[in-house]
């Protein structure tokens, strides 16, 4: 029996992506909603198994480019969003919500939180008097952190949000998230994965913060604006460069989908937790082989159906251990997605006797050996 | 369909266990040594410059016989920096790289011995592992295309960014030869018993032509293979052990004396980049080869689509080029611009203009290939007849048609006998009635006398040796309609849209300070 371990409410943005990369492998839920990196399952299984993570320099300066944004009051951040004309003040204010770990000035997380929730009730607070420009706050904050107060399994989960600004529409104050990366915008061939997980990301900030003001009662008094901004840099240098009006609504509702759906399939998983254990966003390394609890979990992992497909390739680390399996068992999925539906339940390793010139045995073979022939060649008149 | 297409033909590669020629002929251009310049970089984690770049010919490297070839000397060069952040010695490296570039392309202030009287462009190609390199050419024209830098040889790199987006530019027109990436011209041209997701990665593509005796043994070395990057990014794993700690010890000694201090730290980083860079031009040049040794005749239709590639090109870089140097007022270069499609107006002129350039190069290969005849009919694209009767004189003829199932077909369409042509005619017809009940069709050949260069499809349209044949007649569409589309699209836009626009110098609020981070 597996003791309790409790859920790791942190860096809740990751697991979800992981999980929603591969929604039919039980076991790349159980790690998502468990917090068990899929790195050190795999090394479980495989000693050699490939390291994904970044590069550290890519971190290094992810970490610079955004400090040079925030500092001197998000001088250049406000800057590059003036250019947008995004403000109407022309002195746009500035709040810093960082923890001391990411360089600000707040204790930890939960100081964050506060913070942010404090920073929301004022803000709605300030409708009413909201007549007066030059008392309320428009401008930007820096790492506004929420705690999605929802789910089954993942009962608080915690998102880091890069920035947003506020401004005022119709004495309302509007909320646009914004994400910060550091790739460089080549403007139409700016690279199309990039931009999609950056949006994805930013439909989730959305629906956490939309999900947030409900609970804080301060829906109907704050408006979280479906478009955000993206900031990256101009090619070969750290200038920031400024998207606005990135349209998220589909991926607000592809995160309020998500959730719903992680939330079911998490609630069919065995009960596996329930102390509290705590882990920083984006902390990849932390080494818990030495929790016997996290042992245990991992094993529960190892022991989980899989579902190997194209996508796993470009996240998962057990990519290789599961595509072994899949070989073995004869599973279309090894030579693509579109593979494993053409075969429509027949085995690869029958598929491969089936095209030797094997006899059909059932509708099902006879079926596939029709498809494979090229619509050309089964009838009509030949050239 | 054609997607099926792939998946049956990607069941078979594995049922035979190695790729399989996908086509009768080689859709995808292998220039001769000399118009070949084979082109890799890598890159830092989280830098868009590049790190490392290596320029070569495509003849096969030393130590697998590597010999001279007549290009540039064209034993690979390696040009490399100890910290990419530096802005300075990046574009050192990228003066250096620029001129090797531009020289091969035949930019006439980079290349002294050429005649400047001819002032044509010489038809020249790119090679690039995948993808991403070729996106680096397009940070590298961001980089230095406008660039205002104060700095030695600015021009170099000015002249080397203006090349770099006139290459990004000509490899997004579909049908371009100029530009190949390697990975995708063997998956033109070879149907790989692996997931496309893993196609990408030009070193496993390469890995299932060896020498291994079965297909799981192949399969081992495909995968094998993979571990090693062939993109511009380096393993972050790799990156963290072997290059961090040497990138730190070069950036211990204060500023001024980095390079000077440095010497062994870099001498350190350029080894272990040149092993990178040299795999991936390896890579290159091993593809270069597998293409040349392919016993597939080349498709007829490429020599057209290499004329039209040279005459593209020639009109957005060579003559730009040649106006620039003349530096008259009255006839400025218009560069394309470096942003993509930021209109709705440019964008629909591009799209239009995409598709005219897809059409056309479908066109033109389609009749030397019958299995992009196949694939052009499985997308619904034509129609297989047999003919039934000639009348009047071969004006009219009668057929039944028995694939696809509902073609689409349109009174007054045209269509033509796949694989009767040349670069300069071919066999139309036009659709004069169709009942799709009774699966016929009255057709007009547009030819009357026989055409020899059209072989055994080239009779007279009256000959009574057509009844009784099968055809595959393709879609016959002139594409300059679809251009033509393109310009109205473009006008229509609620943006006052010039298509000149595209080619203007951008006002772009670009970073030209050199600063490190
Ligand atoms: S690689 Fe394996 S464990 Fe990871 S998501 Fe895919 S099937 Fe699941």
């Amino acid at each position: 029996m597996v003791a309790p371990v409790a859920v790791n409410r942190r860096d809740t943005r990751r697991r979800f992506e992981q999980w929603v990369r591969n929604t039919g492998c039980e076991a790349n839920l159980v790690s998502a909603v468990h917090n068990i990196k899929m790195g050190t399952v795999a090394r479980v299984e495989n000693p050699q198994a490939p390291r994904e993570g970044q590069s550290v320099f890519a971190l290094a300066r992810g970490r610079t480019f955004e400090a040079g944004l925030v500092k001197d009051g998000g001088a250049r951040l406000i800057e590059a969003l003036q250019r947008h004309e995004v403000f109407e003040t022309p002195d746009p204010g500035f709040l810093d919500f960082r923890t001391t770990a990411n360089g600000g000035a707040l204790a930890d997380l939960d100081a964050a939180i506060l913070r942010t929730e404090a920073f929301l009730r004022a803000l709605a607070q300030d409708v009413p008097s909201g007549t007066d420009p030059a008392k309320r706050f428009e401008g930007v904050v820096s790492s506004a952190t929420v705690r999605i107060p929802k789910g089954v399994m993942l009962p608080e989960a915690t998102l880091i949000i890069d920035a947003i600004t506020v401004t005022w529409v119709d004495n309302r104050p509007m909320i646009s998230v914004g994400e910060i990366k550091t790739y460089s915008d080549r403007g139409g061939h700016t690279s199309r994965g990039d931009l999609a997980v950056a949006r994805a990301q930013m439909g989730l900030y959305v629906h956490a913060l939309q999900l947030v003001c409900e609970t804080l009662g301060i829906h109907d008094r704050i408006e979280v604006s479906d478009r955000g901004f993206l900031v990256l840099t101009f090619p070969g240098s750290n200038v920031p460069s400024v998207r606005i009006g990135e349209e998220l609504k589909y991926q607000v509702e592809r995160a309020r989908r998500g959730f719903d759906l992680l939330e079911k399939s998490a609630a069919t998983l065995p009960e596996l937790f329930g102390g509290e254990r705590d882990g920083e966003d984006g902390d990849e390394r932390v080494d818990e082989s030495h929790d016997e609890n996290y042992r245990d979990l991992v094993d529960v992992v190892l022991k989980a159906p899989t579902a190997f497909g194209d996508q796993c390739l470009s996240f998962c680390e057990r990519a290789d251990a599961c595509f072994e399996r899949a070989l073995r068992e004869g599973d279309g999925a090894i030579l693509g997605d579109d593979v494993a539906r053409f075969l429509n339940g027949l085995s690869l390793d029958r598929a491969d006797e089936l095209m030797g010139g094997s006899r059909p045995h059932s509708e099902a073979e006879r079926d596939f050996l029709r498809r494979m022939r090229s619509p050309l060649d089964a009838e009509g008149a030949r050239r | 369909m054609t997607t099926e297409l792939d998946t049956t033909r990607r069941l078979r590669a594995w049922h035979e266990g190695r790729p399989q020629p996908r086509g009768e002929a080689l859709n995808v251009h292998v220039g001769d040594d000399d118009d070949i310049l084979c082109l890799s970089f890598v890159r830092m984690g989280g830098e868009s410059l590049p790190w490392g770049v290596i320029v070569g010919g495509a003849t096969t490297p030393e130590g697998k016989n590597r010999k001279p070839s007549s290009k540039s000397g064209s034993t690979p060069r390696v040009f490399t920096v100890p910290d990419p952040r530096n802005r300075d010695l990046v574009a050192d490296m990228m003066i250096a790289v620029g001129r090797e570039v531009l020289a091969h392309f035949g930019h006439p202030r980079y290349c002294p011995d050429q005649d400047e009287s001819l002032s044509v462009y010489r038809f020249r190609q790119l090679w690039m592992p995948n993808p991403s390199h070729l996106e680096m050419l397009h940070s590298l024209a961001f980089a230095y295309a406008r660039t205002r830098w104060e700095r030695a040889d600015v021009e170099v790199l000015r002249d080397f960014g203006l090349l770099a987006n006139c290459l990004f530019v000509e490899s997004q027109r579909p049908g371009q030869q100029t530009v190949v990436v390697a990975s995708s011209a063997l998956s033109s041209v070879y149907s790989f018993p692996t997931s496309p997701v893993r196609e990408a990665h030009l070193g496993h593509q390469l890995a299932w032509f060896g020498r291994e005796r079965t297909r799981a043994t192949r399969l081992d070395a495909a995968r094998a293979a993979e571990k090693f990057p062939v993109a511009t990014a380096l393993d972050p794993d790799f990156e963290r052990r072997s290059l961090a700690p040497l990138v730190d010890k070069w950036n211990d000694a204060p500023r001024p004396d980095r390079v000077r201090l440095g010497k062994s730290h870099a001498s350190a980083i350029t080894k272990i980049l040149s092993a990178e860079l040299e795999r991936r031009h390896d890579l290159v040049v091993d593809a270069i080869g597998l293409l040349r040794r392919d016993t597939r005749r080349p498709n007829s239709g490429l020599r057209d689509l290499v004329r039209i590639g040279r005459e593209s090109f020639s009109k957005i870089w060579w003559d730009n080029v040649l106006k620039s140097m003349a530096d008259d007022p009255d006839a400025p270069a218009y560069w394309p611009g470096l942003w993509g499609d930021v209109t709705a107006g440019s964008a629909a002129f591009a799209y239009h203009s995409r598709s005219a350039a897809a059409a056309e190069a479908r066109q033109i290969l389609v009749h030397g290939d019958r299995a992009l005849q196949e694939e052009e009919l499985l997308a619904g694209h034509g129609l297989r007849i047999t003919v039934t009767g000639i009348a009047g004189r071969g004006s009219t003829w009668n057929a039944s048609f028995d694939f696809p199932e509902i073609p689409s077909l349109k009174s007054g369409g045209s269509l033509s006998i796949a694989g009767a042509a040349t670069h300069s005619s071919k066999s139309s017809l036009k659709i004069a009635d169709f009942d799709l009940d009774a699966r016929t069709i009255v057709l007009q050949p547009k030819w009357s006398a026989a055409r020899s260069a059209l072989g055994a499809l080239g009779m007279s349209s009256d000959d009574q040796r057509w009844v009784g044949k099968v055809l595959v007649l393709v879609d016959d569409f002139p594409p300059d309609l679809t251009a033509r589309l393109a310009g109205r699209a473009a006008k229509r836009s609620a943006h006052d849209f010039d298509p000149l626009a595209l080619f203007k110098r951008e006002r772009d609020p670009e970073p030209q300070e050199p600063a490190d981070t």
